[in-house]
């Protein structure tokens, strides 16, 4: 009778442990199965093989910048100034490799293999500067970041002198555009990136760090965790990340603007938190975050071929990233009350 | 409790969230048809926040009506990356033609390429892009409108100081851009035919705030001023409360009035032409614009060529005639401008009047 009566109760733990992992763990995949469903149902096009190689092309970008951002959401603080910082890459890019003859640019011609390297450091260098300011000297990690999006995006426009440059390099736009097998390289790089950054989250010391002064500064202070060190280390990350982004991009679109991904760091945060990265810090899947962009690329392609009249399309993505917010306050107000 | 109703909303959410770009809003409950079937046209918009677009918009959705074609309409926001991905979709969902208005002339070059990959004939309206193959370019000749403005200039100082002389200030747009070099070269080579007009040019990015600003260091330089041309009624829009804060607005006809031209013939400044403070704008021909090349659309389906060379022109259409010339993207149809002034400001065809027509 004993022996029954535990073994019902363990049963019940475990239900309750599977449901607890699904609502607050797990969610967003549920969601995202529910978004292709329906969508799926609504319409033959979508789960068409071009619709969804579409749908992972264009989650490229996107996937590799909200690693940055969810590092920066991890350790506590946030990052707004990738969108600039993909544009500001793009057009460094562009500068150091598209000819100078006809547009404003270096004129070096230079080979990629060089360039990107740079490129790659002009974004960390952002980071870096905003990581410096918000950890070392506790400036606001909103109002830095802002200040740094204006200004990277004012540097952007007098890299470009304001104009649309194009014409790359084949060799350059290989990780944007090309495919191998059918399988496109941009994908591959997003979700290499992925793997990386989840493995360092997870089994490196850095990684753990982060969801410790995430979690409780003052505790991983008092732990002897260097606090600002690992601050700096997000933001580094984040615009590492945005810069490869930019190399996705710009080799896309074969061509880089002052104006490039231009409200992409809002997206990015709305992705990591529909993700299930809470904005207080410290919590969070980094696979779950893929969750986010996906659900967030297939409702911008199924209002497409749902026809969604133009003009309910920016309020229904409003709404839907209101949402995601709202279904964070709620999983934070369900873990208090246990 | 405290417990169950967070839960509740939650899932609650995650339905929501899944079904609500389904349902939220559509008139039309149809499941889609086979997409091949029926003539659809995907119209790939830069924004609907400007009301240039929205007429250019409006003007193809009704051409595609007059056809009996379904029309789908996607919004980039200005971003160009987003505009190749909602074309992308439109491909994907089996569109017969995409009708664009590019952000960038350069980043949608990719789109375009893409298009022709899956052999979808593409339309460029407004604005064209630097490579691909287009079916066709449809945009207003910006170098007649430059034209007209400067011969409607040259009127007004000849009724003014009996001869066609004075001092004339350009505002314009942004100077890398094709459109505001047409608009200056139509008007200046109207001018260089008098040595008696000085012409003082002075970009504004078509900021109507610089315009404001450069109109009145112009005027503490040049009291004298007889005239203000104006690339974009857009620019014109800070230039029109800037003389008024200066006194310097006086009405039409008035011997202290500055002449003012422009171009576009947005509807805010077709009231300043009927309130007697603007003397004329070369209104551009926006919904034309689908509607033309959505009849051109219409021959190239039945298998007759779009042209390359000559003049496209239809009775009473105040489009016509339309230069047809050939660029390095196809072939390219200019639609003519209509100079507008107060003896036919009411003339409904003109788009900034659309509106108006609605509200009486």
């Amino acid at each position: 009778m004993n022996e029954a009566a535990t073994e019902l109760d363990d049963r019940k733990r475990r239900m309750k442990r599977l449901r607890r992992a699904i609502v607050l763990d797990y969610s967003i995949w549920v969601i995202l199965v529910l978004v292709v469903v329906v969508l799926s149902l609504l319409t033959d096009s979508f789960l068409s093989t071009i619709n969804l190689s579409n749908i992972m092309v264009h989650s490229a970008v996107l996937g590799v910048i909200v690693i940055g951002e969810s590092l920066c959401l991890l350790v506590g603080k946030f990052d707004l100034s990738i969108g600039s910082t993909v544009a500001l890459s793009g057009a460094v890019a562009a500068w150091l490799m598209v000819s100078g003859e006809t547009q404003p640019t270096s004129g070096l011609e230079m080979h990629p293999a060089l360039a990107i390297p740079i490129v790659l450091a002009v974004g960390a260098s952002v980071g870096l500067f905003n990581g410096f300011f918000i950890a070392k000297v506790g400036m606001n990690p909103l109002l830095t970041t802002l200040a740094t999006m204006m200004a990277v995006r004012g540097l952007a426009q007098v890299v470009t002198s304001g104009e649309s440059l194009y014409g790359f390099p084949d060799a350059y736009r290989f990780f944007g555009k090309d495919s191998i097998a059918g399988f496109p390289v941009s994908v591959a790089v997003m979700l290499g990136l992925l793997v990386i950054f989840f493995l360092v989250l997870r089994h490196m010391r850095i990684g753990r760090h982060i969801y410790i002064v995430g979690g409780n500064p003052g505790a991983a202070r008092a732990c002897g965790i260097p606090v600002a060190r690992v601050e700096m280390f997000a933001f580094m990350m984040s615009g590492l990340l945005a810069a490869a982004g930019g190399i996705l991009l710009s080799g896309r679109l074969n061509s880089a603007q002052t104006n490039a991904a231009t409200g992409m760091e809002l997206e990015a945060i709305s992705a990591a938190v529909i993700g299930g990265i809470s904005l207080a810090g410290g919590r969070g899947k980094l696979l779950n975050v893929i969750a986010g962009v996906l659900v967030i690329k297939c409702i911008a392609s199924g209002m497409v071929l749902l026809d969604v009249p133009a003009f309910w399309i920016l309020f229904t993505t409003g709404f839907i990233i209101f949402a995601a917010i709202l279904i964070d306050t709620l999983k934070t107000r369900l873990r208090w009350d246990e | 409790m405290n417990r169950i109703i967070p839960a509740c909303v939650l899932f609650a959410l995650s339905v929501f969230v899944g079904g609500c770009d389904s349902n939220g809003d559509d008139p039309t409950p149809t499941p889609t048809p086979t997409p091949s079937k029926k003539t659809t046209i995907g119209y790939a918009a830069p924004t609907l926040a400007d009301e240039g677009q929205v007429a250019i918009r409006s003007g193809a959705e009704s051409g595609a009506k007059k056809h009996g074609w379904e029309f789908t309409t996607t919004d980039a926001g200005r971003d160009a990356a987003k505009q190749i991905d909602q074309i992308d979709s439109l491909l994907a969902r089996g569109v017969t033609a995409i009708v664009m208005v590019p952000v960038d002339s350069a980043a949608l070059t990719q789109a375009v390429e893409k298009a022709n990959e899956h052999k979808v004939p593409v339309i460029s309206i407004d604005r064209t892009t630097s490579g691909g193959q287009l079916l066709l370019t449809v945009q207003s000749d910006n170098y007649m409108a430059g034209q007209q403005a400067g011969e409607r200039m040259v009127k007004l100082l000849t009724d003014k100081h009996g001869s066609p002389k004075g001092v004339v200030l350009e505002l314009q747009g942004s100077l890398g851009t094709n459109v505001a070099q047409l608009r200056g070269s139509g008007f200046n080579d109207v001018m260089k035919k008098h040595d008696q007009i000085k012409v003082i040019s002075k970009p504004t990015d078509w900021d109507p705030d610089k315009g404001a600003k450069v109109t009145a260091d112009a005027l503490t330089a040049n009291p004298e001023l007889d005239g203000i041309y104006w690339h974009s009624d857009a620019i014109g829009a800070g230039v029109v409360p800037e003389l008024e804060r200066l006194e310097r607005m006086a009405p039409v006809g008035d011997p202290k009035h500055i002449l003012l031209v422009g171009i576009d013939g947005m509807s805010f400044m077709l009231d300043h032409i009927r309130a007697g403070k603007v003397d004329a704008t070369m209104s551009q021909n926006l919904p034309d614009l689908g509607d033309v090349a959505l009849d051109l659309l219409a021959d190239h389906l039945k298998g007759k060529a779009v042209p390359t060379s000559g003049n496209i022109e239809q009775d009473g259409a105040p489009w016509s005639p339309a230069k047809v010339e050939k660029v390095n993207t196809g072939p390219m149809i200019n639609l003519s401008t209509t100079p507008v002034d107060k003896t036919n400001v009411d003339n409904p065809h003109h788009w900034g009047n659309r509106g108006r027509k609605k509200a009486e």
